[in-house]
């Protein structure tokens, strides 16, 4: 449909959109770029008028032609390539996610749905967090998110966030995801490797409980194992990958919820056999609870 | 430098740590970092209150846990200096040697770290001092030889929280103000730095100073103006705001052909009660004498086009280089990453409904908007 706040002269806009508390709708004049992101973020679509805009379009600089990307109206970056400025969409849609929810405990996590619970799996960038929930996605679990566990201290129950997946280069133990952008579509995602989680599997659209948690760390080459972590360690090692825990309470909401939430260290360099340990010990215990 | 503590110190827990026990042992979020502490460490933290000695203590544990006094001794020793080199203790006169205000930040506030539209050009010039700067909610750093951040503190009077001298992070602003010399085979223009992006060069040392001050006033306009990203071209009473040009001097030029100035720097603010175009400190009254005394001492190198003077100007359009439409004027003018904090969307198209917005930015296409083509 038409853009709201550009009208016509090409500008549309995407379905309301809610990442977590961000409700959005995202507005361009790029081809297929309106198609292209209602189908990466389709399962967190909504009905009705969205509160905030990203918008990313044609804007030329100093008379050069190129392409910007902005949030409510501020300037996050101007470039001449399309897969920049989309790069920065996606990165700004995140965050913003991230910095408009403060009242969720938001894990710097990917996370599964094994059953009816939540494996979180928090980590640094480079820890496999993706690749590890891609990997289950794949093998049958459903996908709740690759970046943001955010759990509702209120229900305490993880919050959907079924954000397109960033792979980058996918391991090739993990089969090519089916999906086929445009080539308008391509034109935008590029080498990004980001795909709509419902490319790899089933996608979780309601709260679950936290279930699980598992610290992944990808160490090239090495033998895959999981072990379980003593509950002091686990609050320590999960409070390091949260966001925003200068917010006063934060850390004692954290502990709050994950007390008594099984977790583990993974250590690995298959994607395999790092699958295959999850589903022994976490999907065993998550299925026991 | 590593702190020593003796069996003396009576040492703190910090203040503001969060804290959370699990089986007796703690998990402290403290200066922006997590600490998992053991039991032993854990009851050790919990019993600095600032009263009571290191030696004491350790005392106190010996006999409550039935250990020999120096093995007690030894080992609260080794967890304290662990704890002060967290930050997790404070001890009156021993530092952990990494102080709020030992990197030259503001406490409570983080400095603004511009962006660059030039990736890969590194930092920008290095400066002798930085003036760590307050405008309204925003913490600048502007950099400076020290003879100009003297006089740039001046200006700015109490705006200035701070000075650090052998700065090591990215300045806000730098200016770079070339000293007389007799050397004549280079000439070396006044710049205006935002990180490694040269805002402004001129041969005019003076232009250069109030450009910076102009700069950082526009991190504080306050409302009911909207700032863009772009610049002020006019005369006499009238301007047209457009995107900054790429070469602003062959741009500057040809403005002057039309008989046009250029504002400096890289931004504007917009009143739109009085649709008036803003230019230079506009949230208050500096008194500018400083400058003119600094860049007296500063090489001048000849004449150029004049600035567009520091004062409101009706405006009388936006001149874009995309299609004449809002969608333009966020995309070519929208407050850039570099800006904290940004006009809402909603501002800015209140701006494109209340101004003309015409295609085409050459001074030829301007001058044609100003008068009245």
């Amino acid at each position: 449909m038409n853009s709201e706040l550009f009208g016509e002269g090409g500008w549309k806009q995407t379905a309301r959109l809610g990442l977590l508390d961000f409700d959005v709708a995202i507005h361009s004049d790029l081809p297929g770029g309106v198609e292209l992101l209602d189908e990466l973020y389709a399962p967190m679509r909504h009905t009705g008028r969205a509160e905030h805009s990203l918008i990313i379009g044609h804007a030329f600089r100093a008379g050069e032609p190129g392409f910007f990307t902005a949030v409510d109206g501020r300037v996050v970056v101007r470039t001449p390539a399309p897969t920049v400025a989309f790069a920065h969409l996606v990165f700004a849609a995140n965050q913003q996610a991230i910095d408009r929810s403060p009242n969720l405990v938001r894990l710097h996590a990917s996370g599964v749905a094994s059953g009816a619970q939540v494996i979180a799996m928090p980590g640094a960038m480079g820890a496999g967090k993706s690749t590890l929930a891609a990997g289950l996605v794949v093998a049958g679990m459903r996908y709740v998110t690759d970046e943001v566990v955010a759990i509702d201290p209120a229900s305490e129950s993880v919050r959907p966030y079924g954000k397109p997946i960033s792979l980058g280069v996918p391991p090739a133990e993990l089969d090519q995801p089916a999906w086929d952008p445009s080539p308008d579509g391509r034109r935008l995602v590029g080498a990004s490797g980001l795909v709509p989680a419902a490319a790899l599997g089933a996608v979780v659209t309601e709260p679950l409980p936290l279930g699980a948690v598992v610290l992944p760390h990808y160490v090239a080459n090495a033998v895959t194992r999981i072990d379980p972590v003593a509950p002091v360690d686990a609050l320590a090692a999960i409070a390091t990958h949260t966001f925003h825990l200068d917010h006063p309470g934060t850390l004692a909401a954290l502990a709050r919820l994950v007390s008594g939430v099984p977790c583990y260290r993974l250590v690995g360099g298959s994607l395999r056999d790092a699958v295959a340990a999850v589903e022994d010990v976490v999907g065993t215990e998550v299925a026991s609870r | 430098m590593k702190a020593t503590l003796t069996g003396g110190s009576v040492p703190r827990a910090v203040v503001g740590a969060d804290v959370v026990i699990v089986d007796g042992e703690a998990v402290v979020y403290a200066a922006g970092a997590v600490h998992a502490l053991n039991a032993t460490a854990t009851l050790i933290w919990k019993s600095c209150d600032g009263l009571v000695a290191l030696d004491h203590l350790a005392d106190e544990l010996a006999e409550s846990f039935g250990i020999a006094r120096d093995d007690a001794r030894r080992d609260v020793a080794g967890v304290a200096d662990e704890l002060l080199t967290r930050g997790l203790i404070t001890v009156a006169g021993v530092s952990s040697g990494d102080s709020e205000l030992a990197a030259g930040s503001i406490p409570g506030d983080a400095v603004f770290q511009p962006s660059s539209a030039c990736p890969g050009c590194g930092d920008g010039p290095a400066y002798e001092q930085h003036l760590l700067v307050a405008a309204g909610e925003v913490r600048l750093s502007v950099g400076a030889d020290g003879e100009i951040a003297d006089a740039l503190a001046t200006v700015l009077g109490p705006h200035v929280r701070d000075r650090v001298v052998a700065p090591r992070d990215r300045a806000s602003y730098g200016v770079v103000i070339p000293a007389p010399s007799r050397h004549t085979g280079v000439m070396q223009l006044a710049r205006l730095h935002r990180g490694p992006d040269v805002l402004l060069a001129s041969r005019d040392p003076e232009r250069v100073l109030r450009a910076v001050i102009s700069q950082v006033a526009l991190h504080a306009v306050p409302e009911p103006l909207v700032r863009l990203e772009a610049i002020a071209i006019g005369t006499g009473e009238r301007a047209v705001v457009a995107v900054a040009p790429a070469n602003r001097k062959t741009y500057a030029r040809a403005a002057a052909e039309h008989g046009l100035a250029l504002s400096d720097g890289s931004g504007i603010a917009i009143d739109l009660d009085s649709m008036t175009v803003r230019h230079g400190p506009v949230w208050t009254d500096l008194d500018l004498a400083p400058l003119a005394d600094a860049a007296a001492t500063r090489r001048h190198l000849g004449d150029e086009p004049e600035a567009l003077p520091w004062r409101a100007m009706d405006l009388v359009g936006i001149a874009v280089d995309g299609p004449p439409h809002a969608a333009s004027l966020v995309g070519e003018m929208g407050s850039g990453a570099s800006w904290d904090r940004v006009p809402p969307l909603a501002r800015l198209l209140d701006v494109a409904r209340s101004v003309p917005i015409r295609s085409g930015s050459a001074p030829a296409q301007i001058a044609a908007i100003l008068h009245g083509g």
